[in-house]
């Protein structure tokens, strides 16, 4: 097989080659996505890190889960349980899932509708993160959120100026939820 | 060549490119199309697959055995005879690598489908987010791609269940494995079968044939699955035991369980004469059948008698060679025990000992370089002990040696003392005989007179002399120590007092 060939087949590989393989890959990817996420429900049921775990959620579908962080000792959120949804794209891990809180949580890097901002679920992701490296980088962020870029700002000049009433809003806001 | 059709096709052939390649670099930009142009294929092939009933996507008939037509190994999906260390699992697809590539940046492994299309999206290793060239910054450890190459994996075709190394698993796969699903050996049939049956004498294993026992068309490939579910007049009733079997599977029935069909003992080459029914005969044999004992004494006999016969023939063997070797063996053994005897005599009470040993074992030596190698071996040992031998002796006349000459070197040195001791006496001798002249020839001299303390007589005067001389001789006998030590000392030239 000669190369010439191949590469007319693939004579322009820019930005927009990408996006057009991207969408077109969409079958085989569905299936090492579900791949992956089984690797990764198998490692998280062998070998579970304390504070957080993640399940599938109940119909089936491996492409949406439900994780559990519990707050950290130490602060604001410690004792309290925070129930979060992920979804999977079908070219996952090569793109991060959309996490939320379902919990509502009072933090200045998550908002009202328990958006979250972290660089890692954003521009910082790389193939290499999987769900448990993502619980554990939330439940970092409860204990250190990053104030220079919040998504709550009054929450963010709280954390700073009176940590009392960062608490007591923290337990005002947060509510058991039962599932969706 | 023809385009690839199949992305099995594509996969298989940029897997034997990555394999091939073995100075380590990957053409990565070339790698990338290959991997991107494979993906595509086969999504645009198992699309339009999935809209055709038949579970496999159409593909022209060809059927050799790298042809592509099978499935590709997934090597995603194997399963692993141990659980597989962490550190070969790829961290994007979390399963041990396939084709590893490794950055030259930062040292981090991944899977090379993995890595390329986590490099489409952001040009950085996806641990440490250090910047990755495609074309520059990643080759192929060979460390790692041999530690794999032993991981034991289950074959992944459905039924066979071999475990070999990863590394022989395509060997396997694609050549050997009886349960890979390959074309119907008719080529104008599409459809597939177990590479067991693909036999071009079977010819297509999907045409129609008509059940043997139903009288409906069945397809000669899933005869046994009809027989099994769906064939009505598929059970028949066993005729000596009334029992419901399957009807394919009567032979085996009659064979190994059917209770009503006669048999005979199983040890019926023994001499048993027991013909009934599969219970009595398994009652007969249970109870302990006579023929039984008579069988393994017959079966002991035959195995001794076997012995037996193999003995003689290796003692015939020995024998003949004994004769061949009886003359010239000796000769060279006589002259050594000969030699050995005439230069160290201690050897010797060994060796006719040795030699007698020798000629024992010699019936079982298996030839001639044996037998020499070993006479080799003894002769080589006697030159060794002959030559501690004549070392320690060598050692023990140097030892008497130096003893006698110390020995010597005191004698000499105790005459040394007394040849000094003796020149002494002579010296002082000499120094007071001429005294005693000069003081007589200067009393002779001045008044012609001898002089009362003079010699009385010259008896008198020899006696005193002599007795000085005595009474001296034994002083300095007493002495020589002192003198010795003053010799010693560097004093001895000094006359002594008198």
């Amino acid at each position: 097989m000669s190369y010439s060939m191949e590469d007319s087949q693939n004579s322009a590989p820019g930005s927009l080659q990408a996006t057009k393989l991207a969408g077109a890959r969409k079958g085989p990817d569905g299936q090492n996505a579900v791949k992956r996420l089984q690797t990764e429900l198998m490692q998280l049921m062998t070998s579970p890190a304390p504070g957080v775990s993640a399940f599938p959620s109940a119909d089936g579908n491996l492409l949406s889960w439900r994780a559990t962080i519990e707050g950290p000792d130490d602060t604001p959120y410690s004792g309290l349980t925070f129930k979060l949804s992920f979804e999977f794209p079908s070219n996952y891990p090569y793109a991060p899932p959309t996490v939320l809180f379902i919990t509502p949580i009072y933090h200045p890097n998550v908002d009202f509708s328990g958006r979250i901002c972290l660089d890692i679920l954003k521009d910082k992701w790389t193939a290499a993160y999987n769900i448990q490296t993502v619980l554990l980088s939330l439940q970092s962020l409860l204990g250190e959120p990053n104030n220079a870029s919040p998504l709550n700002g009054e929450a963010a000049e709280l954390w700073d100026k009176d940590p009392s009433q960062f608490k007591a809003k923290v337990m005002d806001r947060h509510k058991d939820v039962d599932e969706d | 060549m023809p385009p690839p059709n199949t992305p099995e096709d594509e996969i298989q052939t940029a897997a034997m490119s990555y394999h091939r390649n073995l100075n380590g670099r990957v053409g990565p930009q070339r790698r990338r199309n290959r991997w991107s142009t494979s993906t595509s294929a086969s999504t645009s092939t198992l699309l339009s697959a999935s809209a055709s009933p038949s579970p496999f996507p159409p593909s022209p008939t060809r059927c050799s055995t790298l042809c592509g037509c099978i499935p590709s190994i997934d090597y995603q999906s194997l399963d692993y005879e141990t659980p597989v260390d962490q550190a070969l699992q790829c961290p994007i697809c979390h399963t041990p690598f396939y084709m590893p590539l490794t950055t030259s940046t930062c040292g981090h492994t991944f899977c090379t489908e993995c890595i390329s299309r986590s490099l489409e999206t952001q040009p950085v290793c996806p641990i440490d987010r250090q910047p990755v060239n495609t074309d520059r910054d990643l080759y192929r450890a060979r460390v790692i791609c041999d530690q794999l190459d032993r991981l034991k994996v289950k074959c992944p075709s459905k039924g066979c269940g071999l475990f070999c190394t990863r590394e022989l698993l395509p060997a396997h796969y694609n050549v050997y494995c009886e349960y890979v699903l390959v074309h119907c050996p008719d080529p104008t049939c599409s459809r597939r079968v177990p590479r067991a049956d693909a036999h071009p004498d079977n010819g297509c294993l999907h045409r129609n044939i008509v059940c043997t026992y139903c009288e409906s068309e069945v397809m000669i490939a899933e005869l046994e699955e009809h027989y099994d579910t769906s064939c009505y007049g598929h059970t028949a009733k066993c005729s000596h035991c009334n029992a419901v079997v399957v009807r394919h599977l009567m032979d085996k029935h009659l064979g190994r369980d059917c209770p009503g069909t006669k048999k005979y003992c199983r040890f019926r080459s023994h001499g048993c004469k027991m013909h009934d029914t599969r219970p009595a005969i398994e009652e007969h044999e249970r109870l302990g059948c006579v023929y039984q004992a008579i069988g393994e004494l017959k079966s002991l006999r035959l195995e001794d008698r076997a012995r037996i016969e193999d003995l003689e023939h290796r003692l015939d063997g020995l024998d003949a060679r004994m004769k061949r070797k009886t003359s010239p063996p000796t000769r060279p053994r006589v002259g050594s025990s000969s030699f050995m005897g005439g230069f160290v005599p201690i050897v010797q009470p060994e060796s006719p000992r040795a030699a007698a040993s020798a000629a024992a074992n010699s019936a079982s030596w298996g030839s001639t370089e044996d037998y020499m190698l070993v006479q080799f071996e003894r002769l080589e040992a006697e030159i060794e002990r002959a030559h501690t031998m004549i070392l320690e002796s060598d050692s023990q006349h140097t030892m008497r040696q130096i003893n006698d000459l110390l020995r010597f070197n005191e004698q000499i040195y105790e005459l040394t003392n007394r040849v000094g001791a003796l020149s002494l006496q002579i010296r002082s001798l000499a120094v007071t005989t001429q005294q005693h002249n000069n003081v007589q020839g200067r009393a002779g001299a001045a008044n012609g007179t001898p002089s009362s303390s003079g010699i009385s007589s010259p008896g008198g005067g020899g006696a005193g002399t002599r007795g000085q001389s005595h009474e001296d001789g034994r002083r300095y006998h007493s002495n020589p120590p002192a003198m010795s030590r003053r010799s010693s000392d560097g004093r001895g030239q000094h006359p002594p007092r008198l």
